[in-house]
């Protein structure tokens, strides 16, 4: 087929033009002016004098003249051999041209929807090594969430909030028109932090990211769109002067620290009932200050594991007086480095260009041994084969992968294991012994010293990635223009997990390697029809068709229990379990696009889209989504054009239907290999088992009549102007109903299944978004914009099905839940016994080992707690420019939302945390409440110690997970950076275009009433579960010293 | 080629591919799950079924550990052990017990049972039954009234209503009555495939179906009085007749394929001996001692008293906690036990029901390889004198400890009270618990029928 095109291009009959173009601010000439044949390949760009030359194809009626900053000029050819133009400031920014869904690129002007776009500058003026967190606070709707500050962690985003309650809530990403995958291996409560596969991706390699927010921005892109969609569009290169090639190098030198942790006690030492007993595991012993140590023998048992003596009180026979010693835990953490450097050449001609990158990223993290690597390498360009005909690709090689560390439940977790530890023992001293078991202060049971999990139980991970696509532009005629696209996301990861043998993980040993596959392929082909009917009408119509296909394997093999030591093969062991799987979706859509355009004031679009998905039952598996968008640039209007005060002000509306579809598989009910397990086991019994094959029936019963999640959205809002674009209001309200909502609905296990998929809920989200942008000073020396970035919304669980009180999102006392009538991600929990006013109920039986402390909680109820969602999210951008100095920081505030601080109410168990220090009669308390047996104030006094923490109700281990719920609301210095530039006029025809320097610093300052880690952590990663904190990994700040250098 | 005819070829190619897309592209077959498979074998589910009814039904440590903590056999000494010993018991900590069976065990057995019946193989249809019954006599004594003639219907009925104990235990005889059925006919051309406990040996299923029979017969001993001692005799000469009938699964040394309460006590480490029954032990010099308890660090046995968490008392020993201990889901001591019960009931001669006794203490020592001939001649002594409630509740005590760890030991200590298990001072309840609560998950998704009301001091119906 390209062949016969290619045919068909003959040379045609030609004419010559040329001319100047100048700016109307000063009349100097426009040096890079863009001016090219309107709806044809044939351009070029204006030299250093303004000057231009263009050779016409006969068909040629207008040329179009662009440029940044500028309003672009149309110019009707007819007879002339000289055109010169003079280009007026669009000082309004109102050619701002955005990328749409499928790459499409309109006029902002023109969009009856909101999108916000961030440069390239916006995103790595501080550099992140994951893209996601450099969208935080500076998109108005946006709301990101980092998991923790570990190496190549992952973050959290969605747009609008969630509209499905156990399907994907993240947004679709899209690199140059192609789906990528952003997927984050699930590993639960335990495991270390992953890393989302978007992380792979160099920001020094973006050229723009176009946030559409959902609704009728991403209908085009039909059951992918429900959740907003990030169009990320990377660098092509550009047209240079002569035969030069652009060359740019920036790299950056980064020290991050650990930004907040829980403060720990340091009086009271290890042991029971104030008595020290080794190896004990807590921190009920004696007061420190009135012990000193012993070495005599029969105190002195364990002396490899108490390495400075037996701790005995100071009048005990032996005691020697020695103080003793108090170790900071937190010298475990280090000073973590990462380095990033980025090497790009580009340039081009009027007939092509190029963009070629390399980069590497490397990170240590201030866990010691943990880090994350990333090299990539890229080549774009596009090349105009004819004056009609472009061919463009790109192709991105990411190599990515780190040594990970243990967080969470997990018995190898590097928080539980340093914050269990009581304040008398050193971890440091040392973690082995000769014999090779492990010295902790359980004597080798229990949790894994830090030292031990960092050096022997490691996470190692391995990515090879690849992004790339080919396609075309044809402009058949100069009212129709052919797109296409193939494009494809291909990446494996290999990783390998291990324990060493006396690991209290796993005790034996084992080893874990998967090796994963998963391609993306997605290919986008679009007709365009332009016809403008006269001044005042103008239209377009897009046809288009998508194929799209996700396909993912996997292969596993499981060792439990080494032979010999240090050796993390799979060959290691007798006990080896392997297993595979594979998934597959593909989809199939049409879509139409209409736009109409009255006088450059009213734009109309409507479009539809039909989907296939082969997730849906085969009966029912194609459907409709419309949507329709008007946008009104009411200051067209004759009485306010050219106004002074409000020059430009648009109202929009606009209304669509979008679709979430459901995984793969779900219609599908099947056997599979079973794994038999008691309620208390990690492990349990698994299949091949002794010698025989086994099969059990799935307990999830496929569901034959799935639907697709729908959501009906609409969305108003109003964009104005002020001053000469002094000040600059964007405002939108929106609001979302999803209905037909998947989720397992749970039934009696007495049914023989546990649950079936079902489209059986519905979910709610109304917000508001604003952005507020303002230019107070913008003089020749001195300049100073803001963006203000206001988000607030709430997004509510509609209903669910009437056999569930509520759907779990994950953990257990207090339960993260989608609930009806409350707010996606509510906790509920237990409460203590309140009588009729609502005061707790105070045991006052003098008999009762309780007395004087609450009565206790009723678990026959549970009672809302709070939310995760914050209540608004503010992002304020400051840019201050003093001649060659800039100053940029964001500030962030966050207020409301929720977190469960389930470290602490575990530390409160082990009598660890600063809370704990008082403990003695002298440090009583009175609870607040009444007296159970008469409803008087209670006025007992009682010691909050070992009774209430340990054998009382006082901790999450022993009592209810309520009373640990956070207000998780902050303000922080999420990013300031303050550049030296060196203006060009230095260099002058010398080989240094332009150089930068800079310094910068991430989360530099915190503010927040949440008593653990930095509040911004998720314990289960990028997952739908988020508010829980329980020995996650903590959250760090960075100091960043870098330069950009262009030649 | 000009204009026009370039933008039909445009056309026509748009068409034809959005055509091909939704025929072929969209292909249907794309959607079956890789990873499972539609139809199985009789070989393949039958261990899945059996798996799950020795790791869990007869020996999880979700079942059998609480029952051993509340009759002070072992003793939780951390974590949510230790609130097991104070008669807390969450019904949480019981929700995987009963969805599991149900929907992994039980649902694989009927899914047996017809695929038995297809395939025209009685003896599988029989095996696949005294499953059944296993699971539901285990399921009923914890659980009392549970669902069971509405159950197994997925989306069509997914609250099912309970049925009375009574009513369970009419079918528990029904299944195993025709299983002995199945498991008698003569011409079985397949064979049972699969079969970890008797690796296909129909005879041994048909003697564990009468030991089973016996068993829930004689549960019924305070509603059925001597009618339940006639019907348990009447099972019991068809039934084990030495201990190698033992219905026992093996485990492997592998970290997953091992014991549930080694897996336990490498995983958690919560429960210690208990230090009544290490009292006990010590008091009768038993040999068992050595093989049901090993030494602490001082290199004695001592046991932990409920409430006292302390971990520093003997932990459970080979016989129980090791990698391959077997669990033992009914036996050929218990057999022995049972008779010499219904020998004392029935008003045989005393002298006759101690030999029986001994007998069966006897064959409790070979079981665990500490054959003590010196000893039993001692203890033979030792009881000679006994007689009426005396030599019962000896009788019982015996029962007790060779059961340890077993099914049966909490159900022969509600029926009969004996031993005299003093309950822990400090326990949440003033009596040892006598039933689980409800699952956590039944309360939640199946409310309007689970029996509301219910505290774990509470008999189920046969114990009332």
């Amino acid at each position: 087929m390209l062949v016969l095109i290619i045919g068909y291009f003959q040379v045609v009959a030609q004419s010559s033009i040329s001319g100047t173009v100048t700016s109307a601010v000063n009349n100097e000439p426009l040096h890079g002016v863009s001016v090219a044949v309107k709806n044809s390949l044939v351009g070029t760009s204006a030299d250093a004098n303004g000057f231009y030359k263009l050779t016409l194809p006969e068909t040629a009626k207008v040329l179009v003249f662009s440029f940044v900053g500028m309003i672009t000029a149309e110019v009707e050819i007819g007879d002339n051999t000289t055109i010169d133009v003079t280009l007026q400031p669009d000082s309004l920014i109102l050619e701002e041209v955005v990328v749409t869904a499928i790459g499409i690129t309109r006029e902002k002007k023109a969009l009856g929807y909101s999108v916000q776009e961030l440069s390239n500058h916006d995103i790595t003026v501080v550099p992140n090594e994951n893209l996601v967190n450099s969208l935080s606070g500076k998109v108005a709707g946006v709301h990101v969430t980092s998991t923790s500050g570990s190496p190549g962690a992952s973050a959290y985003i969605t747009i609008r909030g969630a509209a499905s309650i156990n399907g994907n809530n993240q947004p679709l990403f899209v690199v140059d028109g192609v789906p990528v995958n952003n997927y984050e291996r699930w590993t639960g409560a335990a495991g270390v932090d992953m890393t989302n596969r978007i992380t792979d991706i160099n920001p020094g390699d973006i050229q723009s990211v176009s946030v559409l927010k959902g609704g009728a921005a991403t209908a085009l892109y039909g059951l992918r769109a429900v959740n907003g969609a990030i169009i990320i569009t990377t660098k092509r290169g550009a047209k240079t002067d002569g035969n030069n090639v652009n060359v740019s190098l920036q790299s950056s030198l980064s020290f991050d620290r650990v930004s907040q942790l829980p403060e720990l006690q340091t009086r009271y030492g290890q042991g029971l009932y104030g008595n020290w007993i080794s190896g004990n595991f807590v921190s009920w012993g004696p007061r420190l200050d009135t012990c000193s140590y012993s070495k005599d023998p029969g105190d002195w048992i364990y002396p490899e594991y108490d390495v400075d003596g037996a701790i005995v009180s100071n009048n005990s026979e032996y005691a020697t007086g020695d103080p003793i010693n108090i170790y900071d835990h937190y010298n475990f953490f280090q000073t973590g480095i990462s380095t990033n450097t980025t090497l790009s050449l580009s340039g081009g001609s009027d007939k092509a260009t190029f963009y070629t990158s390399t980069s590497y990223t490397s990170t240590t993290g201030v866990v010691p041994n943990s880090n994350w690597k990333r090299f990539t390498v890229k080549v774009a360009g596009d090349a105009n084969l004819s004056e009609t005909f472009k061919i463009l690709g790109s192709i991105n090689y990411m190599k990515s992968g780190g040594d990970r560390m243990q967080k969470g439940v997990s018995w190898s977790g590097v928080m539980l294991g340093i914050l269990r530890t009581p304040p008398t023992f050193d971890n440091a001293a040392g973690y082995e012994f000769p014999d090779g078991s492990q010295r902790n202060y359980r004597h080798g049971s229990g949790y894994d010293n830090p030292y031990w999990s960092v050096n022997k139980n490691l996470f190692k991970d391995d990515v090879n990635h690849m992004i790339g696509h080919i396609g075309f532009n044809w402009f058949v005629t100069n009212w129709m223009q052919v797109k296409y696209k193939l494009g494809g996301d291909f990446n494996n990861t290999h990783f390998k997990n291990y324990y060493a043998i006396g690991s209290n993980e796993q005790a034996n040993g084992s080893v874990h390697v998967v090796s994963s596959n998963h391609r993306i392929i997605n290919s986008d082909l679009i007709i365009q029809l332009n016809h403008r009917f006269n001044n005042h009408w103008e239209t377009s119509f897009k046809l288009g068709h998508n194929m799209f296909e996700s396909f993912g394997n996997s292969v596993s093999g499981r060792a439990l229990g080494l032979e010999l030591p240090g050796f993390y093969h799979l060959s290691n062991s007798s006990d080896i379990t392997t297993s595979e799987s594979s998934s597959q979706v593909r989809h199939a859509g049409m879509f139409g696009d209409l736009e109409l355009s009255y006088n450059q004031m009213v734009y109309l679009s409507l479009t539809g889209r039909n989907d296939w998905s082969t997730t849906l039952p085969k009966d029912n598996n194609s459907f409709f989504y419309p949507s329709a968008s008007i946008g009104w640039v009411f200051t067209g209007l004759n009485f306010l054009k050219d106004n002074k005060i409000l020059p430009y002000g648009k109202l929009r509306f606009s209304l669509a239907q979008i679709a979430n579809d459901p995984g793969p598989y779900q219609t599908f009910t099947g056997y599979y290999r079973p794994w038999i397990w008691d309620y208390y086991s990690w492990v349990g019994l698994n299949f091949p088992l002794l010698g025989e094959t086994g099969f059990t029936l799935s307990n999830t019963l496929g569901n034959p009549e799935l639907e697709p999640e729908l959501t009906t959205s609409w969305e108003m809002g109003v964009d104005l102007k002020f001053l000469d674009n002094r000040l600059a209001v964007d405002f939108t309200y929106f609001n979302n109903y999803s209905d037909g909502l998947l989720l397992p609905v749970q039934l009696s296990g007495a049914s023989g299944f546990y649950q079936v998929n079902m489209n059986a809920a519905g979910m709610s989200t109304k917000g508001i978004e604003a952005i507020i942008y303002g230019n107070p000073i913008r003089k020749t020396n001195w300049h100073w914009d803001f963006t203000f970035n206001f988000t607030r919304y709430k997004n509510m669980v509609e209903h669910i099905p009437d056999n569930m009180e509520s759907l779990g999102l994950g953990w257990r006392d207090p339960w993260l839940v989608a609930k009806e009538g409350y707010p996606y991600q509510s906790f509920f929990g237990y409460d203590w016994y309140r009588d009729e006013n609502g005061k707790i109920l105070i045991d006052d039986d003098a008999e009762s080992p309780g007395y004087g402390f609450p009565l206790g909680y009723d678990t026959e109820e549970t009672i809302y707690l709070g939310k995760v969602n914050p209540d608004w999210t503010l992002g304020w951008t400051n840019n201050l420019i003093y001649r060659n100095l800039t100053l940029t920081f964001l500030l962030e505030f966050k207020k409301g939302g929720n977190m469960f601080n389930g470290t602490k109410g575990s530390l409160y168990y082990y009598g660890a945390h600063k809370d704990q220090e008082s403990r003695e009669p002298g440090d009583e308390v009175i609870f607040e409440g009444v007296k159970v047996s008469d409803g008087s104030t209670n006025d007992i006094k009682v010691v909050k110690g070992q009774n209430w923490y340990f054998n009382g109700q006082g901790s999450t281990n022993t009592g209810m997970g309520s009373p640990f719920i956070e207000n998780a609301g902050w303000i922080r210095l999420r990013e300031i950076a303050l550049t030296y530039n060196i203006r060009e006029s230095i260099f002058k025809d010398g080989w240094i275009k332009g150089l930068e320097f800079y310094i910068a610093c991430k989360n530099l300052w915190l503010q927040t009433e949440y008593s653990g880690i930095d509040p911004e952590t998720s314990l289960y990663g990028a997952y739908n579960a988020q508010g829980i904190d329980y020995y996650n990994n903590p959250g760090t700040k960075s100091y960043t010293l870098g330069f950009r250098a262009s030649f | 080629m000009n204009k026009k005819n370039l933008i039909k070829i445009v056309l026509l190619i748009f068409t034809i591919s959005a055509f091909c897309s939704c025929e072929k592209w969209i292909d249907p077959d794309i959607n079956i799950n890789p990873d499972r498979v539609s139809e199985v074998t009789m070989k393949t589910l039958l261990p899945s079924i059996e798996a799950h009814l020795a790791y869990v039904v007869s020996g999880g440590s979700d079942i059998i550990g609480y029952q051993a903590i509340w009759l002070q056999q072992l003793d939780g000494t951390a974590g949510e052990s230790m609130t097991h010993s104070n008669y807390v018991l969450q019904p949480t900590s019981v929700g995987w017990l009963f969805d599991g069976t149900y929907s992994n065990a039980m649902m694989d057995a009927l899914a047996l049972i017809d695929l038995a019946t297809e395939k025209n193989s009685p003896h599988n249809k029989g095996v696949a039954k005294i499953c059944l019954a296993i699971c539901l006599g285990q399921l009923t004594d914890v659980f009392n009234d549970i669902p069971w003639s509405e159950a197994f219907q997925g989306i069509a009925n997914p609250t099912p209503a309970y049925d009375s104990q009574e009513f369970t235990y009419s079918e528990i005889q029904r299944l195993l009555t025709e299983a002995i059925h199945n498991l008698s006919e003569p011409n079985e051309p397949i064979g049972i495939d699969g079969d970890y406990f008797y690796d296909g040996d129909h005879t041994l299923w048909l003697k564990a179906a009468h030991a089973l029979k016996a068993r829930y017969y004689l549960h019924l001993t305070k509603r059925n009085g001597n009618q339940a001692y006639q019907n348990a005799l009447g099972e019991l000469n068809l039934a084990f007749t030495s201990n190698m009938d033992d219905l026992q699964f093996k485990y492997g040394p592998g970290a997953n394929e091992s014991n549930p309460l080694h897996q336990f006590m490498r995983d958690w480490d919560n429960v210690r001996m208990g230090a009544y029954f290490i009292d006990m032990l010590k008091e009768y010099d038993d040999p068992r001692l050595g093989v049901y308890a090993y030494p602490n660090y001082n290199d004695e046995y001592t046991g932990s008293i409920p409430g006292s968490g302390n971990s520093t008392a003997s932990k459970p020993g080979s016989a129980v906690a090791d990698a391959e201990s077997p669990t033992y889901v009914i036996t050929f001591v218990e057999i022995l036990f049972m008779k010499a019960e219904i020998m004392y009931q029935t008003g045989n001669n005393e002298n006759q029901v101690k030999e029986v006794l001994i007998q069966a203490v006897s064959e409790s020592l070979d079981q665990f390889d500490v054959y003590n001939e010196d000893w039993l001649t001692e203890y033979t002594s030792s009881i000679e004198n006994l007689q009426g409630n005396d030599l019962f509740e000896e009788l019982m005590t015996q029962k007790y400890i060779a059961t340890f760890y077993q099914p049966e030991v909490y159900h022969s200590w509600r029926r009969t009270g004996f031993p005299v298990i003093p309950p822990n001072p400090v326990g949440a309840e003033a009596e040892i618990p006598r039933r689980f609560p409800y699952s956590s998950f039944e309360l939640v998704f199946n409310k309007e029928n689970v029996p509301q009301g219910i505290t774990i001091t509470d008999r189920v119906w046969w114990d009332e």
